[in-house]
């Protein structure tokens, strides 16, 4: 059951993550955040 | 000593932040610009490869600008960036000359001392206007470290390389994560410490990045989406 959930969070991280790529490739490279 | 030698040779083996500036007119913080566009001198204590003295030289031509750095290969590197900046292999922890403004970002946390209070002061003396640091905030730190610890060593430099999609030069992406992975020493430090420094060198602390020191959640919720942060605090102490 724990692997379930494991891999429904790991879906859920990498839509986000996706959602925001874009976005996230046009950032300033030598700035930290 | 034998520390900052082992910070030295950390940054000559591969200095921080090396490969050419694509996005030269970004200088994201409007506190500093405020007083860069009063200033006739700007000093940046350990400016690395050099890309923000040339970025501020660009904006502001008048300027007055000197990047001094511990590392040679640092050094060296910033020179090929631009003539027009006074770039200088000095030590901070020596160095007395004072400007009106003065930067350090990302440099005191590496710098071995109990009492990192004691770095603030001195760089805040240097300025005669407006000082702007950039440090390590401890509950941030504590996030990416919580977070990196999840995966195995071996993944790690491949998971840094998904959340760093605008970093496309490699050299540049493996000079980042050993800076934040692997340099010699690091510290880090509160918004409440940053506020005290404010008070005992009466001074205001004009801006800050964050409003609290409960930045953990915040910081784990974008490591979750494969967002990085570095985990920072930035100062801006006004006089």
């Amino acid at each position: 059951m724990k692997w379930i959930l494991n891999l429904i969070k790991k879906i859920k991280m990498e839509i986000a993550y996706r959602k925001k790529l874009k976005k996230a490739k046009e950032e300033d490279p030598f700035i930290y955040k | 000593m034998v520390q900052q030698m082992n910070v030295k040779r950390f940054y000559n083996n591969l200095p921080f932040n090396t490969g050419d500036d694509t996005k030269q007119n970004n200088i994201p913080w409007p506190s500093l610009h405020t007083y860069l566009k009063c200033s006739k001198s700007v000093t940046e204590l350990g400016c690395g490869t050099g890309w923000l003295c040339a970025r501020i030289k660009k904006q502001y031509p008048d300027l007055k600008i000197t990047g001094i750095d511990i590392s040679e290969t640092a050094i060296e590197q910033a020179c090929m960036r631009t003539n027009d900046v006074d770039y200088k292999i000095d030590n901070l922890l020596t160095y007395s000359k004072k400007s009106d403004v003065v930067i350090s970002i990302g440099v005191l946390h590496h710098i071995e001392t109990n009492d990192i209070k004691s770095l603030l002061h001195k760089a805040i003396a240097l300025s005669k206007k407006y000082c702007f640091i950039g440090l390590y905030h401890e509950d941030s730190r504590k996030a990416i470290f919580d977070f990196f610890n999840n995966y195995p060593e071996s993944k790690r430099k491949a998971l840094f390389k998904k959340m760093m999609p605008h970093m496309t030069n490699t050299e540049q992406r493996d000079s980042w994560f050993r800076d934040q992975f692997y340099n010699p020493y690091e510290q880090s430090i509160s918004l409440y410490t940053m506020k005290q420094v404010a008070e005992e060198t009466n001074t205001k602390l004009e801006y800050t990045n964050i409003n609290n020191d409960s930045t953990y959640n915040n910081v784990m919720e974008k490591l979750q989406t494969y967002e990085f942060t570095s985990g920072f605090i930035y100062g801006g102490y006004s006089k």
